[in-house]
């Protein structure tokens, strides 16, 4: 596979599609933290269910990423293959600034006192193998505006089809 | 931590403001699951048969199932009290993200007893349980209660039951929901509450949901996820939800038009399902459930202006669309905003609407009766107007929001007839009389006409007599118009609709663990699916015969709780229509169908025979000996918790 | 078996399989004659939506 492919792919959000089921929420926690709880999900969908709107929130595996830079003993590390960004636990001294930092609210801090995040599990995503309304998407970065771009030509077009009414 | 294992019951007490916490006996599990099972225990063993439901000593108890919280569709809720409606056991399902968030606050069962003094909400969070003023909430719609609550929490994440204004109003089929349309729609659950001055239970909890092999849970997951999608029911369920079956029904000729009087709408192009999908601005449903069955939609009203709301479901499109004889999406849509936001059971608001249009229709009463309305079919106007003096029991929605059994009393025992109910609960929105199977299993549902606790859809399949009978282990014919074998059938599905409710399963998406499951797969034994769900998730070791004795159980205690309350035999036939009236209309195969009472007779007998019941549908000794269903057996279950 | 002839229905009135043409909104029952109007889940999934027309007494009997 070519670098496109792996190195530097992500998971991308489709907010227009998602039903906020929490299958990938529950189904991520289960995975790595053996129950469910989605404080420790590393993906979250944000459900406003009064107003109609399900927001999945995950890592974006950012290119200059501040968890990255926050770290003082630079214990989050690229991963290689898959250019997730992963915590090493090893040296990981529990500071929680990296939490602070992410715009994305992508880390959290477990009970038994362990920072953690999305890993893009190894490269083949729980959460987007689950996700059965096509909310999420596990694509090159380089790509990852494309799906967005076709259904906002769509709404374009259905646009210029009540004006000229056709 | 929560497992399904140590979970905890809490008994409320309204009245005094006192809360007890207790641990859910080992037992209870063994024996009744979670859920629907747990509730007929609590409701058999707390109340007396003389109790009024809308006084405080009615008890309410809401149940989550055993398999709550897993990444499967496991979010059902149970609602649960002696009914307000028919007398009979009130039970009540719905789905949404009420249950999970339940365990993870610490309670798997609520039991709520006595009355506030002042309207009040229950705050249940992380073990703890809180009475809360609902005076602020009073009078608002169930969806405007829900954002309320949890602007007042300043947690938005907290999910809550609550009742709208038909609660509150007791109308005796209001119901309880959750989300934006999850209901539980039957039985009156809602009056319940409005009777207790319960606005609302809200839970929020931040307890991790722990299993006994988790990984083994999660494989199971993902083996169930890939196997549903490969199936063309997925995607007919995921595109259309359940009004795909109406495509089917209207076609056959098996729903309800202008009440009973016919059995197919034409023209019906725009409630069918396909009719929806311009509105649809989305797709949502329950925790955990790779189908989301429903549309999110939008709709413009020249009444009520711009409508956002969920669904509907087969049954409103039912109600509102044939049952009517209103081809309209429109109304369909409205009439289901409107009953989701006053908080109404849909399908007995619909019967109740249906059953007053042909009266009126026939003479039975006039425009004294009604305020001066000239009711008529075809008219989204008067449904519109009906439904909202229902919900405010405003003049003559002050008699049919008393249900069938008091409305007939009322307005005259010659309209009776009419009326279509089982045990005091209305008929659903199929005309069922050219399918034995369907008639028989919602004349004996615990709770009065019902198909969810029983309904055999592969009946319709014509599926070759060789694979049902492996399926249901006797011969059975594969001719839906046929009598023959049918109490097998009905009585098999029971047990196993007992065992899916009690585990908090879906019905629909779980259609893979229960029988219409092996039409995919060719597996002809769904408990050894979910016996091994059990234990992966509990570690429990459940057979798969004894999950069936668990289908049994529930199912002879909720005869039981109906028995004690006066109802036998005599209360599990369908209307006089249905054996007077042959349908009129539909396809060949189901026109001029009716059914005949003396066929039916025997086919009751039969059932009765399977259950272990006698000819009067009593239990006999020896099955509740077998069930540990004596009055020793029960007293000593019960009192593990309330002795 | 051509993925055309995957295409079917099934008749409600006698159950046996109606073939569908691809994006076609209609089919009839070789068997019984009853033509139905056909709606599209997905692409490779026709579904019955209802009747093309009622169906008077005297036809059934
Ligand atoms: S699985 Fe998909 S649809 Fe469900 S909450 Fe996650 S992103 Fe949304
Ligand atoms: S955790 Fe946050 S900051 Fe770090 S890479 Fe992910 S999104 Fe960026
Ligand atoms: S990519 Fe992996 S770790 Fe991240 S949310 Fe999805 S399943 Fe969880
Ligand atoms: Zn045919």
């Amino acid at each position: 596979m070519g670098e496109d492919e792996t190195l530097g792919r992500m998971v991308v959000v489709d907010p227009s599609s998602c039903t906020g089921c929490q299958l990938c929420v529950a189904a991520c926690s289960l995975k790595h933290e053996s129950q469910v709880n989605p404080l420790y999900s590393r993906i979250r969908a944000v459900r406003f269910e009064g107003k109609g709107a399900y927001i999945p929130v995950t890592c974006q595996q950012c290119k200059d990423a501040p968890c990255q830079s926050v770290c003082p003993v630079k214990a989050i590390e690229r991963h290689e293959e898959t250019g997730a960004l992963i915590v090493n636990q090893e040296k990981c001294i529990g500071c929680k600034a990296c939490i602070i930092v992410c715009p994305f609210g992508a880390i959290s801090w477990t009970a038994d006192g362990r920072i953690v995040k999305c890993d893009l599990c190894d490269g083949d995503p729980l959460c987007v193998k689950l996700c059965t309304r096509e909310a999420l998407a596990y694509v090159p970065a380089t790509t990852a505006h494309l799906k967005t771009q076709v259904k906002a030509a769509e709404k374009f077009s259905e646009i210029l089809k009540r004006i000229s009414g056709v | 931590m929560p497992t399904a294992l140590e979970s905890r019951i809490a008994y409320i007490d309204l009245s005094k403001k006192k809360v007890n916490v207790k641990t859910t006996p080992r037992e209870w599990v063994k024996q009744l699951l979670g859920g629907r099972g747990v509730s007929a225990l609590i409701l058999y063993g707390l109340l007396k048969s003389e109790v009024d439901p809308l006084s405080p000593e009615n008890v309410l108890v809401i149940s989550i199932g055993l398999m709550a919280g897993i990444p499967l569709p496991s979010a059902r809720v149970n609602i649960g009290a002696k009914s307000p409606l028919t007398g009979a056991i009130g039970s009540s399902n719905c789905g949404g993200h009420f249950a999970p968030e339940m365990r993870r606050a610490g309670f798997d069962h609520i039991v709520i007893v006595g009355r506030a003094e002042e309207p009040t909400y229950l705050w249940i969070s992380d073990g703890t349980i809180e009475f809360r003023r609902a005076t602020q909430l009073w009078g608002l719609d169930t969806v405007e209660a829900q954002e309320a609550i949890k602007d007042e929490l300043g947690d938005h994440s907290a999910q809550s039951l609550v009742i709208g204004p038909a609660g509150e109003n007791l109308v005796r089929y209001a119901n309880v929901r959750t989300g934006v349309k999850s209901s539980a729609g039957r039985t009156g659950m809602g009056a319940v509450m409005g009777s207790k001055n319960l606005k609302a239970v809200t839970v929020r909890g931040s307890w991790d949901i722990e299993f006994a092999y988790p990984d083994k849970v999660l494989d199971l997951c993902i083996r169930f996820n890939e196997n549903l999608r490969k199936t063309r029911f997925f995607t007919v369920m995921q595109v259309y939800g359940t009004m795909h079956i109406f495509s089917y029904t209207n076609t056959a000729g098996i729903v309800r038009v202008k009440n009973s009087q016919s059995n197919q709408l034409f023209p019906s192009d725009n409630i069918e399902a396909e009719a929806v999908r311009p509105y649809s601005v989305g797709h949502e449903g329950c925790y955990g459930c790779p189908i989301q069955c429903r549309h999110r939609y939008v709709v413009e009203s020249p009444r009520y202006g711009l409508i956002y709301d969920e669904g509907p479901e087969y049954t409103s499109q039912g109600c509102w669309g044939s049952m009517m004889a209103i081809n309209s999406t429109e109304c369909m849509l409205v009439c289901n905003h409107l009953v989701n936001r006053l908080g109404l059971d849909t399908l007995e608001t619909g019967s109740m609407i249906a059953w007053a249009i042909e009266i009126f229709e026939k003479g039975l009463i006039d425009e004294k009766a009604t305020d001066g309305m000239t009711l008529r079919w075809g008219s989204p106007e008067i449904v519109y107007e009906l439904i909202e003096k229902i919900a405010y029991r405003k003049g003559f929605g002050a008699i049919l929001a008393e249900g069938p059994k008091r409305a007939i009393e009322k307005l005259g025992s010659a309209t009776a007839y009419y009326n279509m109910n089982v045990k005091g609960m209305s008929w659903l929105q199929t005309e069922d009389r050219a399918i034995p199977s369907f008639v028989l299993g919602v004349c004996v549902s615990t709770r009065g006409a019902d198909h969810l606790r029983s309904r055999p859809a592969i009946d319709l399949f014509g599926l070759p007599k060789e694979f049902l009978e492996k399926l249901y282990g006797a011969p059975m014919t594969s001719d839906y118009t046929s009598y023959e074998g049918k109490e097998r059938m009905v009585w098999g599905n029971e047990l196993e609709y007992a065992v899916i409710d009690s585990l908090g399963l879906c019905k629909f998406a779980c259609s893979h663990f229960i029988t219409p499951h092996s039409i995919y797969t060719d597996t002809f034994n769904s408990y050894q699916e979910l016996s091994e769900l059990i234990y992966y998730v509990t570690g429990l070791e459940v057979t798969g015969d004894q999950l069936k004795t668990c289908g049994e159980r529930i199912y002879t205690l909720e005869r039981m709780f109906n028995l004690r309350e006066g109802f036998t035999r005599k209360d599990d036939y369908p209307p006089q229509r249905y054996f007077d009236e042959p349908l009129p209309s539909g396809l060949p195969i189901v026109r001029g169908k009716r059914m005949d009472r003396e066929k039916y007779e025997k086919l009751l007998d039969a059932y009765y025979t399977l259950h272990g019941w006698d000819s009067n549908g009593v239990p006999k000794a020896e099955t509740l000996r077998r069930l540990g269903l004596t009055e020793e057996g029960i007293k000593a279950l019960v009192g593990e918790v309330f002795g | 078996m051509s993925r055309h002839s995957q295409l079917t229905v099934r008749c409600p009135n006698c159950l046996s399989k109606i073939p569908v043409q691809k994006n076609s909104a209609e089919a009839v029952c070789g068997k019984c004659g009853i033509g139905y109007r056909i709606c599209w889940p997905s692409p490779s999934q026709p579904m019955i939506r209802g009747l093309l027309a009622p169906i008077s007494p005297r036809e059934s009997e």
